[in-house]
């Protein structure tokens, strides 16, 4: 197994979000006007979400979240679209050594925001698209069409080098194209809780199974930046979310928290374990962390929805 | 919905808003407009006249409906209002949930089960113990027909998923019982005490020995917490363990669970006698609800020998096996070698020293040849109390069929489950000993999935699932 590098930017695009929270920190004072927000006696009618004042500041807060994450979305799509040129160019120079240590993590940039880049209906399945998802007669592209080509099955007979370079230069197309349309989509607070609870699902579903990643087994690159998308999504919302409900903002820490230190045990020097190589046990242990934190994550949207 | 008396709080209205069967109105419509219409007749699915739970969870709803149609008619009294909309419920379809024992023991075995096995996955004391309060709060509400949480499955914000899982809205509570135990593993993990309960094992929960032939599956076996639904409808005993399992996630996981589509005992003299997959009938001579001496010296447990273990007291402890029947081996059996395994008649289900179903039967008397006529391998001989000690068991098992093993046969059998005062006397001799000399158990019969659990006394209005232990 070619070992595959963590993204060196893993925790870059949490100090994004931070420079951005205070580049908008207006709203964020304005917080601190409130007092304490877990003492609702110290911060006053916090509770009361009649009060057209109260309102006026949970829209501050709930747009503050929206803009740093439309900021995240625009940080990790920019770094997809460089991942992904460099691994294009490995790929059909037939550099399949740099393709195979480029894949998972460059990969992790789209998984962050998997959400977004699905409301993009037509890109997702040229993108994204395992060989499982196809149709009779649907052509195959995408990262998982060089996923099995670089971390071949037995018996499978490798792609042409001219065949290489179309899925390479359509791979890179298409990215292209994904970061263009990121740009102009709106985003609110609902969708983004509703993101982070998909990108949750999608762990659960697809991740945790081995199902993602099933030649390469890099299913738990994926799967850290599932959690990764999500709980910068969460946490966009977090200011908001402990104005109306802190016991839950409280709760869905403590489960993030608990869901990356699971994860972590797996981490290595050069990334995570492959899925092939965990035991039933171990597998169990994420999934039941998933679900862990599935089931609060689903009360997030309709608890800062205005 | 302004102007109804019960409106502000809808989840106070089964509660305390009258008994349950006094409501039988189907849900109101979300717009308030049609509160104001009178209430119509039976919905067209609720043609079994039962309460259906949507109809439970909006009483508040449908007596304010009521009352305002009343009200506008201007004759109607409240009282006479809910006569009005007086139940079609069958007397029988709840099962009281509170009481000195759990029920869903000498409960008259329901039709369908679903038993669930859960591992926790916490090691804090007081999240077992919310755990296990919002498990009687939830079982208290599904058993008496509600849904789950206080907004149920529909009538919740929109934006959020729906408390209850809502697959069981339109039936009723089809006797459901929700019976819960605790495994060896609440207690102990790799030889150290959990959730500070140091000594309060009972010493009757043991680890079941390995019993020759067994070929337990570890994701079928074991277990910290049991849960065993029945209900007379399937879909009310998958609805309770889906939503308990739900309410648990980030303290338990399922470890293992399982269907059964019809109960293989009587444990009434109400019931007939039911049939197992190698078509015997299977309960005559169970213990039933009516001995309640035999009950008492044979299935409920007692104070114990050390006061930790005291909160048993009133309980009583569950055997789960999952017993793999090779049904097609079985089906070339002759009728005649059939019988002899089991030492009774296929048709009448009479021993076969004679009589009726429920004659005794006579293990001494012979046939042709000196041959005992109920054969010394035979079932029944091997688990007679005569041939053990005077030991007896409540059976409360289920036919199950899941799907097929891949070499072209039904995994079919019997998930078999019995309830004993102590299974060091009560289950594990009998079990070496037919494991052992069992004809039927040697060639026909695999163990696939064990479990013994300590069940708790019942539930007190107020107190919680296994509160003693907590004491
Ligand atoms: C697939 C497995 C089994 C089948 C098909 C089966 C079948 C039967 C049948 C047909 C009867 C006679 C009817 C009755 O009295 O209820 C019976 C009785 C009984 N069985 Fe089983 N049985 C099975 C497993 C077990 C096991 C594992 C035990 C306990 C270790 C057990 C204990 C008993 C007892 C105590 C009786 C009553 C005997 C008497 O007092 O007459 N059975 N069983």
């Amino acid at each position: 197994m070619p070992s595959i590098p963590l993204p060196k930017n893993a925790p870059r695009f949490r100090k994004t979000l931070a420079l951005l929270a205070a580049a908008t920190a207006v709203p964020l004072a304005l917080a601190g006007c409130m007092g304490n927000p877990k003492d609702p006696g110290a911060a006053g009618p916090i509770q009361v979400t009649s009060s057209p004042a109260v309102d006026a500041h949970l829209q501050g807060l709930l747009d503050t979240g929206t803009r740093q994450y439309s900021a995240f979305v625009v940080d990790q799509t920019d770094q997809l679209v460089t991942g992904t040129r460099a691994f294009a160019a490995a790929y059909a120079a037939g550099d399949a050594t740099k393709a195979r240590g480029l894949y998972a993590a460059t990969r992790m940039h789209w998984e962050r925001i998997e959400p977004v880049a699905e409301s993009f209906g037509d890109l997702d399945p040229k993108l994204d698209a395992r060989e499982a998802d196809l149709e009779p007669g649907q052509e195959w592209t995408g990262w998982h069409r060089a996923e099995k080509d670089l971390f071949p099955p037995a018996g499978y007979t490798p792609l042409a080098p001219a065949e290489r370079a179309t899925i390479a230069t359509q791979l890179v197309a298409d990215t292209e194209d994904l970061a263009q349309r990121t740009r102009t989509v709106e985003l609110s607070a609902d969708k983004i809780g509703n993101g982070a609870k998909e990108l949750l699902d999608e762990v659960a579903t697809g991740k945790v199974t081995g199902e993602e990643e099933i030649w390469s087994h890099t299913d738990l690159w994926d799967f850290q930046a599932n959690v990764d998308g999500a709980r910068t999504a969460f946490e966009s919302l977090l200011p908001a979310l402990q104005q109306k409900d802190p016991d839950l903002g409280e709760a869905l820490e403590a489960k993030f928290a608990a869901l990356q230190a699971g994860l972590k045990q797996h981490s290595t020097g050069a990334g995570f374990a492959y899925y092939n190589d965990l035991s039933q046990d171990q597998v169990q242990q994420l999934a039941s962390l998933v679900d862990a934190l599935g089931e609060p994550l689903a009360k997030l949207t309709s608890a800062v929805a205005p | 919905m302004t102007g109804c008396p019960f409106g502000a709080n809808p989840r106070r209205a089964p509660d305390g808003g009258g008994a349950p069967e006094s409501a039988s109105a189907p849900e109101p419509a979300r717009a308030s407009g049609a509160a104001a219409m009178p209430a119509p007749p039976a919905a067209p699915g609720s043609g079994k006249g039962r309460l259906s739970r949507r109809g439970l969870l909006s009483l508040a709803g449908a007596g304010g409906a009521g009352a305002v149609a009343g009200l506008a008619a201007g004759f109607l009294s409240h009282d006479a209002v809910e006569a009005a909309a007086a139940p079609v419920a069958e007397p029988g379809d709840i099962i009281a949930f509170h009481g000195v024992r759990q029920a869903g023991i000498v409960t008259p075995a329901q039709d369908r089960l679903h038993i669930a096995a859960f591992d926790l996955v916490t090691e804090d004391r007081a999240e077992l113990i919310r755990l296990l309060k919002d498990w009687t709060d939830a079982a208290a509400a599904m058993t008496q027909g509600r849904s789950t949480g206080s907004s149920g499955a529909v009538d919740g914000p929109y934006d959020a998923p729906p408390e209850d899982t809502g697959e069981a809205l339109d039936l009723g509570a089809d006797r459901l019982t929700l019976t819960f135990g605790f495994g060896p593993g609440l207690f102990e993990k790799d030889g150290n005490a959990r959730f500070g309960l140091e000594g309060r094992r009972p010493d009757a929960l043991i680890d079941l020995p390995h019993f020759p032939g067994d070929d337990l599956q570890p994701g079928r076996t074991g277990g910290d917490i049991v849960v065993q639904a029945c209900a007379d409808d399937p879909q009310v005993a998958v609805h309770a363990i889906r939503n308990l399992a739900r309410i648990g996630f980030g303290q338990t996981r399922v470890r293992w669970s399982q269907l059964g589509f019809g109960r293989t005992s009587s444990t009434s003299r109400s019931q007939a006698t039911p049939r197992n997959l190698f078509g015997f009938k299977d309960g005559t001579n169970n213990l039933k609800a009516e001995d309640t001496a035999l009950l008492e010296e044979h299935v409920w447990a007692g104070q114990g020998t050390r006061p930790e273990e005291g909160w048993m007291a009133g309980g009583t402890y569950l055997v789960a096996r999952r017993v793999r029947m090779h049904i097609e081996i079985w089906d070339r059996t002759s009728l005649r070698e059939q019988e002899a395994l089991i030492g009774r008649t296929k048709g009448a289900g009479a021993p076969l020293s004679g009589g009726e179903e429920f004659t005794a039967p006579d293990f001494q008397i012979q046939g042709h040849g000196g041959e005992p006529l109920i054969p010394m391998d035979a079932h029944v001989r091997l688990a007679h109390s005569s041939q053990n000690d005077g030991v007896k068991m409540l059976r409360r098992g289920y036919n199950y069929a899941d799907g097929s093993d891949g070499l072209g046969h039904l995994d079919a059998g019997l998930f078999f489950i019995a309830f004993v005062t102590d299974p060091r006397t009560h289950y594990v001799p009998m079990q070496l000993a037919m494991a052992k000399e069992d004809t039927l158990a040697l060639e026909y019969l695999k163990h696939t999935g064990s479990g013994l659990f300590a069940v708790p006394p019942g539930i007190r209005a107020g107190g919680f699932i296994g509160e003693g232990l907590f004491a």
